[in-house]
């Protein structure tokens, strides 16, 4: 009978420790703090974002699942750092991090159906535009250099002069700049 | 995988530097502004993608080499600054101004600056600054910065070359520390192209062609 209690005890205090364990992750004061849900269809997904004021490192938490926001900076680029961008609308959650390289790092969380995708970028503008769920996740740039604009896709990159509307959602209707 | 409804623009022959593109224009602008999304075209001359050098290019070629001989305040050579530079700015002391927060002929932004000048501290005292060092570091950063002194074109370079150099010391290899520097994760090629143009230019230091096979012209 005992034993049984103590298995239950010791369950309910391991469970409690998985669920609290993000929060545990974040535990440090705060100098900057975003979320964002997204929704499509029945699906919905939320990225929460958290800077951290000793290690200024800014983490992500995507659906529950604590992660670095960029896995290749270190906290002397997330001290001296600017978040350019903060945009969160239905289906897409994109975020700009000026690091002091001439090109911004990004990306774009977006929710199509079940699927839940993201898109890094680093490129000198925040991105105009994101793909609609019909199509691949791509994100549309100005093109500085040549006119037009940039498509920037997960494995390459490519200008067009023009693209068509019904193809892209946006993203300055509902940008947020911290 | 082309899309029919993306037209690729014709390679513009004059340009790489600055254009009159303001930012992208308003959807108002395109004739058929209810089905596209078009900006304003840069007003760039067409031409032979490969036009001979102008002597006005070879006078500026040589400017940038000396400023970046005088300057220069890192391990790399000369010519991967050079390239680096035409990469960035296409030799404009003004590239950026009106487009972006990035400015002058090696593109800087303030958090640029902000980590030069504490790597500065970092190197003169041997050790990670305070708190209270690091704070006065980047206040100092930040008030050079907003005067606009960074696009004069010796005090660019020299913290242009100083944050490349920070970057060097925080990596491996000058591969990794131009990743690094892209922000990437290696997609673009672009250590590979910066090298490369700087290898044909240590042969041939007058070829302007070189450096225009940067912007893809």
């Amino acid at each position: 009978m005992e034993n049984k209690r103590a298995r239950l005890l010791w369950t309910v205090l391991a469970g409690g420790c998985i669920a609290l364990a993000p929060a545990w992750a974040w535990a440090g004061t705060e100098i900057y703090r975003d979320s964002c849900t997204l929704a499509s269809g029945n699906q919905t997904s939320s990225v929460e974002m958290r800077q951290d004021q000793e290690s200024h490192e800014i983490k992500l938490l995507v659906n529950g699942q604590a992660m670095p926001a960029f896995s290749d900076l270190g906290s002397a680029e997330y001290e001296v750092g600017e978040i350019v961008m903060s945009h969160c609308s239905d289906h897409a959650f994109v975020f700009v991090f000026n690091y002091g390289s001439p090109y911004l790092k990004g990306f774009a969380y977006r929710q199509c159906g079940q699927a839940l995708r993201r898109l890094d970028f680093a490129e000198k503008l925040p991105p105009l535009a994101l793909s609609r769920c019909s199509e691949p996740l791509f994100a549309v740039f100005q093109n500085e250099e040549a006119g037009g604009y940039k498509i920037v896709e997960a494995q390459r990159t490519r200008s067009v002069a023009r693209i068509r509307k019904a193809r892209i959602f946006l993203l300055d209707g509902n940008r947020r700049k911290p | 995988m082309a899309n029919p409804d993306d037209i690729h623009p014709n390679a513009p022959a004059g340009g790489g530097g600055p254009g009159n593109f303001q930012g992208a224009a308003p959807l108002g602008m395109s004739p058929n502004n209810d089905k596209w999304m078009q900006p304003a075209p840069l007003g760039l001359v067409k031409g032979s993608k490969n036009p001979a050098p102008k002597p006005d290019e070879l006078k500026r070629l040589g400017e940038i080499r000396m400023l970046v001989e005088a300057n220069n305040q890192s391990k790399l050579s000369t010519s991967m600054i050079i390239c680096q530079i035409y990469k960035e700015s296409a030799f404009d002391k003004n590239a950026g101004v009106g487009k972006h927060a990035a400015l002058g002929l090696m593109q800087i932004q303030r958090p640029a600056a902000m980590q030069v000048y504490k790597y500065r501290l970092q190197k003169k005292t041997g050790k990670m600054p305070s708190d209270k060092d690091t704070q006065k570091a980047f206040a100092e950063a930040r008030a050079f910065y907003d005067a606009g002194d960074i696009l004069d074109e010796a005090t660019n370079i020299r913290i242009g070359t100083e944050y490349m150099q920070y970057w060097l010391d925080s990596t491996a290899t000058e591969r990794d520390a131009y990743v690094k520097y892209r922000g990437d994760g290696g997609k673009e090629p672009y250590y590979e192209r910066i090298s490369e143009c700087a290898r044909l230019l240590d042969a041939a230091p007058n070829d302007v062609t070189i450096l225009r096979k940067l912007h893809g012209k």
